[in-house]
């Protein structure tokens, strides 16, 4: 692929990649660093891209990637960090990972999104938002088509529960 | 409430524009006789149209040939400024190269990560059905839809962006260029018609 034609098809998708990552990481920095290794991996990597599925699939699995991968390092850091804080009596039950308890009424959208488990808020935010195709979101979860749509439906009810539903 | 399995499954489809002609009307005949059924789609459509109005940014710039610095991703991690571990590792050399502050060479500058400006659009227009921004700073190519704040006829978002001057344009029911009457001043473009400009964070 031609510098020019992978620049020319980044612009196309870049704010919208870029929108997703800061819902997937919660920061703007972060979003911004994900995005930059994402996109230099992808320059680099331009001449394998096969066109038989989509450029902007293909960058966002890139990102996914590269984003995992920056999770992996900070949660590895996070737990070596709690490890070495010394529990009370009364802490011993609390665990690092986010819970989402009992029925919590949100107005605002985004703060249901933050809420949902990264495994559902990801594919359900490709659908969402940037309109992909459960057939794009698994090539860009890697998982299988049924998987992507189950996700996404469940990523629906679990928003609509947390956003006033009974 | 509780839902059948298959009921949920149809409505997501329905919902995703999946379901064939005969479907569609034999669920619009369920739904007529299940209230339960035709408020979870309302609710589910309500759901659909709040996710579109979620904002969007337009993406930082980007250097595809340049290998990412994993310094910011590092310090951000550990707290520690950049130009801390930069200034140690280069005394460390220099006194190590017999250059350095005792040596009277200059050390090289690190660059530091600029920092992203939030630029705040606000636009007040109640009579418009929607109201977007584009610009320089996205290429004149997407257009970034603004908000209509509840009750009140503004609109409203807000960009990240390195510092700099922007020009860019407000675009009123898709189709109506106007000039924000909030920018640091007005252009003529290469068109006949005027850009607004705005300096962020300078």
């Amino acid at each position: 692929m031609h510098p020019d034609e992978f620049r020319t098809e980044y612009e196309k998708c870049s704010g919208n990649l870029y929108s997703f990552l800061i819902r997937m990481t919660g920061d703007f920095d972060d979003a911004a660093d994900v995005l930059q290794e994402a996109v230099y991996r992808g320059f680099k990597s331009r001449n394998r891209f096969r066109k038989d599925s989509s450029f902007s699939t293909w960058l966002y699995r890139i990102a996914i990637n590269v984003w995992k991968n920056q999770r992996k390092r900070t949660a590895h850091k996070v737990m070596m960090e709690m490890e070495q804080i010394p529990l009370m009596e009364s802490e011993t039950n609390i665990t690092p990972e986010k819970v989402l308890s009992g029925k919590q009424a949100f107005e605002d959208i985004s703060e249901a999104l933050n809420m949902l488990d990264e495994k559902y808020r990801a594919p359900f935010l490709l659908r969402q938002v940037d309109g992909f195709s459960y057939r794009e979101i698994a090539e860009v979860m890697e998982i299988d088509e049924n998987a992507a749509r189950v996700r996404v439906y469940r990523a629906r009810h679990a928003l609509r529960d947390m956003i006033g539903g009974e | 409430m509780t839902m059948k399995r298959s009921d949920l499954v149809l409505l997501n489809r329905y919902l995703d524009g999946e379901l064939p002609e005969d479907e569609r009307e034999l669920l619009k005949r369920q739904m007529g006789s299940n209230p339960a059924l035709a408020s979870y789609l309302e609710e589910l459509e309500s759901l659909s149209g709040k996710t579109l109005d979620l904002p969007r940014w337009a993406a930082p710039p980007v250097n595809m040939t340049r290998k990412p610095s994993y310094v910011s991703l590092l310090t951000h991690r550990f707290e520690v400024p950049v130009a801390a571990v930069a200034a140690a590792a280069l005394l460390l050399l220099g006194i190590f190269l017999g250059r350095g502050p005792f040596s009277g060479v200059a050390p090289v500058p690190v660059p530091t990560p600029e920092k992203m400006v939030v630029f705040r659009v606000i636009h007040y227009s109640p009579d418009a059905k929607s109201v977007s921004i584009v610009g320089d700073f996205n290429n004149w190519r997407q257009e970034i839809p603004l908000h209509r704040q509840e009750n009140s006829g503004y609109w409203v978002n807000q960009i990240q962006l390195t510092p700099g001057k922007y020009s860019y344009s407000l675009i009123v029911d898709g189709n109506q260029r106007v000039v924000d009457p909030t920018a640091d001043y007005v252009v003529d473009d290469d068109f006949g018609t005027k850009n607004s400009v705005v300096r962020v964070g300078l």
